[in-house]
């Protein structure tokens, strides 16, 4: 299954990429934006994140913005490329049913 | 690693609830603060003008509008902290562009008739909903263009009433606009 991901289709980090790359024109997302968006807990979020990171398909920032913590999640160029290439390898196993 | 046609849909199915979230985000993000700012102007705005107009024609505008335009840097400076957009350097410059040929267009037509000025800053507003709709989401343009055709209909054929339909039906639409993407937009 060429462009299979198997770190991507775990169903939660699914949606995340999916989120993430429909995003457009945003370059960022802010962690509480994401987890209210996908209606996830921090911690469950906070994990499916790390294992996306260490995949190198998003990047995870730490800043402050009015002095308050704030943590921006980004996906990669690669993380982009392996989420089109997953959701094209899906698309393929379905083809020869229709 | 083998899967279902079942399975193959069902992992589909949450790519499609992660594009949804991430449309449901950005207009949850964008669109409300603005149009709930300016709507509340459209809706004080009129008012004013209907029942002193004196004191609108000197202070209100003036106040109103700034007002308007602190809000919607303060709403984009709080839009900034969820999710980080780029700033758009040729929209930014068409909005310039079309705020200086309104200005320009001001003073060619040389009218001081506030009625006139009013509904002239309306629909250029609305043409900026418009572009704004067609760069970035639909939804802008037809409410740019339902505002537009209320504020034409209250200019000829409301005659008295054309201040009191701007606040009701202008002020009404653009905060109506902003519930209904806030609280309703499911898709």
């Amino acid at each position: 299954m060429d462009g299979f991901d198997p770190v991507i289709h775990q169903p939660v980090r699914l949606r995340l990429m999916a989120l993430l790359c429909a995003l457009g024109r945003v370059d960022a997302i802010d962690f509480s934006t994401l987890k209210e968006s996908l209606d996830l807990t921090e911690g469950n979020l906070g994990a499916h994140l790390t294992t996306l990171e260490n995949a190198g398909h998003v990047s995870i920032e730490k800043t402050f913005v009015a002095r308050r913590p704030k943590t921006f999640v980004r996906p990669t160029a690669d993380g982009r490329r392996a989420f089109d290439a997953h959701v094209a390898a899906l698309e393929a196993m379905l083809k020869p049913l229709r | 690693m083998t899967l279902s046609p079942e399975e193959v849909r069902q992992a589909l199915d949450q790519v499609e609830v992660g594009r949804k979230a991430a449309r449901l985000a950005l207009r949850r993000n964008c669109g409300h603060y603005h149009l709930w700012i300016w709507g509340v102007f459209w809706a004080v705005v009129p008012l004013v003008f209907h029942y002193a107009p004196e004191i609108g024609a000197r202070y209100t505008w003036v106040f109103a509008l700034a007002a308007g335009i602190a809000s919607t840097l303060v709403g984009l400076l709080v839009e900034g902290s969820r999710l980080r957009v780029p700033l758009n350097t040729r929209f930014a410059a068409l909005m310039c562009f079309l705020i200086a040929f309104a200005a320009i267009w001001l003073l060619l037509l040389g009218s001081n008739n506030l009625k006139n000025i009013y509904a002239y800053f309306c629909t250029i507003s609305m043409f900026g909903y418009i572009a704004a709709g067609l760069w970035f989401d639909i939804y802008l343009v037809w409410l740019g263009v339902a505002a537009t055709v209320l504020t034409l209909v209250g200019f000829y054929a409301l005659g008295p009433w054309f201040w009191i339909w701007m606040s009701v039906a202008g002020g009404g639409t653009l905060i109506g606009t902003g519930f209904y993407v806030r609280y309703f937009w499911k898709n």
